[in-house]
């Protein structure tokens, strides 16, 4: 583990109230009414936030490019954080809602494309990023009819949080979010490989966020104007399965989503898994990134 | 096919799938494979579809866990068992 120089910082108080007094009340309030004060919430932490608003709007403006104006990157910047905090609230709400309310609230385009990768029998890497709708695509599934887990990090390493964070909080953080996901998998453990392989064999589904480095295996690629470290251990299980790749976007939240599934990729072959790595991971980067540009605010990881 | 030929071609395969330049010798002497040579779990479903190659055999999804890879033995037993099981079955 990482670690840091801060024993405590400002922001482990934000994490506290999040993860305690707020997920309780959360637990009893009107769902209307934690909305609402989430909306107020993040009105309030969108105006204060400046310091981070300011990082936001420097990666804006680098994955953007100059074509877009300041005003539009400010905007932006204000609807991240919006997001983000309609997305942290959403994640104690989520299994509150009934099945038929809560489908009834978004739309979900291109079933028809993992259907068809399914057909194939080899298993689904459904890859995504931190999208704001990433939950409520694995409640979509999940209440679908479609086995499935997503890859989750137990404990954090982030060199920029405190030692607080990092050691306790970090990790109640990930224990009581991912009481909102259906069968999480940890990337700690020792036998993530081989759940991944048996729910592809079952011709399951597995959800690989290609956005964090949560592998042993990584490749450094450009990305939206920047360099970034992508894990590539899930392709040499494609090398090794033949499973098919499906990109994947869920963004909003439990009240207005849009979860949109698209074509499966067509891997390059290779003669080697290093070469078919390699190869394939700057696919679904420029994947990824298409997604992300085409909505930028959604993106939990700006 | 007797244990020592199915063990040897597990070590044959351990070196060719997980490229590892270890020597055989040192694959047999270990006493858990994960310890000899790090075996993260992707390497373990590399190693997974080469035996499956090797031996012409399925590995069925029920069967996948640590347990059958904790050590060479305990894998060359699982293998015989299958190529068992698969001969009756056919």
């Amino acid at each position: 583990m990482t670690t840091s120089n801060r024993f405590f910082s400002l922001r482990d108080i934000g994490i506290f109230f999040y993860l305690v007094p707020f997920r309780m009340a959360a637990s009893v309030l009107p769902i209307g009414a934690i909305r609402f004060f989430g909306l107020l919430l993040g009105h309030v932490y969108s105006a204060l936030a400046y310091r981070r608003k300011r990082r936001i709007q420097k990666r804006l403006r680098t994955a953007l490019g100059n074509s877009t104006t300041d005003d539009e990157i400010m905007e932006l910047s204000r609807k991240c954080l919006l997001n983000a905090v309609a997305c942290h609230v959403d994640a104690f709400i989520l299994n509150r809602i009934g099945t038929q309310a809560l489908l009834g609230n978004g739309k979900v385009s291109g079933l028809e494309h993992l259907r068809n990768a399914l057909l194939k029998g080899r298993g689904v890497l459904l890859v995504t990023g931190h999208f704001t709708g990433i939950k409520m695509a694995s409640r979509f599934l999940h209440e679908s009819g479609y086995p499935h887990f997503g890859i989750v990090k137990r404990h954090a390493d982030d060199p920029g949080a405190s030692w607080l964070e990092n050691r306790y909080l970090a990790p109640y953080w990930s224990k009581v979010i991912d009481r909102t996901r259906h069968e999480p998998v940890f990337v700690e453990d020792k036998d993530v490989g081989l759940r991944i392989m048996k729910r592809l064999r079952e011709n399951g589904i597995v959800i690989i966020s290609l956005d964090v480095p949560f592998s042993q295996h990584l490749l450094t690629r450009p990305f939206l104007g920047s360099e970034r470290a992508f894990p590539v251990g899930f392709l040499r299980i494609v090398y090794a399965t033949g499973a098919a790749v499906v990109p994947m976007v869920g963004i909003g939240n439990s009240s207005a989503f849009h979860i949109c599934f698209e074509e499966a990729v067509n891997l390059l072959e290779a003669a080697s898994k290093d070469e078919f790595v390699t190869k394939n991971i700057d696919i679904l980067v420029k994947i990824l990134e298409s997604q992300i540009l085409k909505e930028p605010s959604h993106w939990l990881l700006i | 096919m007797s244990i020592k030929d199915i063990k040897n071609r597990i070590v044959e395969v351990m070196i060719s799938e997980l490229e590892l330049t270890l020597k055989p010798d040192e694959i047999h002497n270990a006493s858990r494979l994960d310890d000899l040579f790090g075996m993260d779990s992707i390497a373990i479903t590399e190693l997974i579809i080469g035996i499956e190659k090797e031996f012409n055999i399925k590995i069925p999804a029920e069967d996948l866990s640590v347990e059958i890879f904790q050590d060479l033995k305990t894998l060359t037993e699982y293998v015989k068992k299958r190529l068992h099981d698969e001969t009756n079955h056919v």
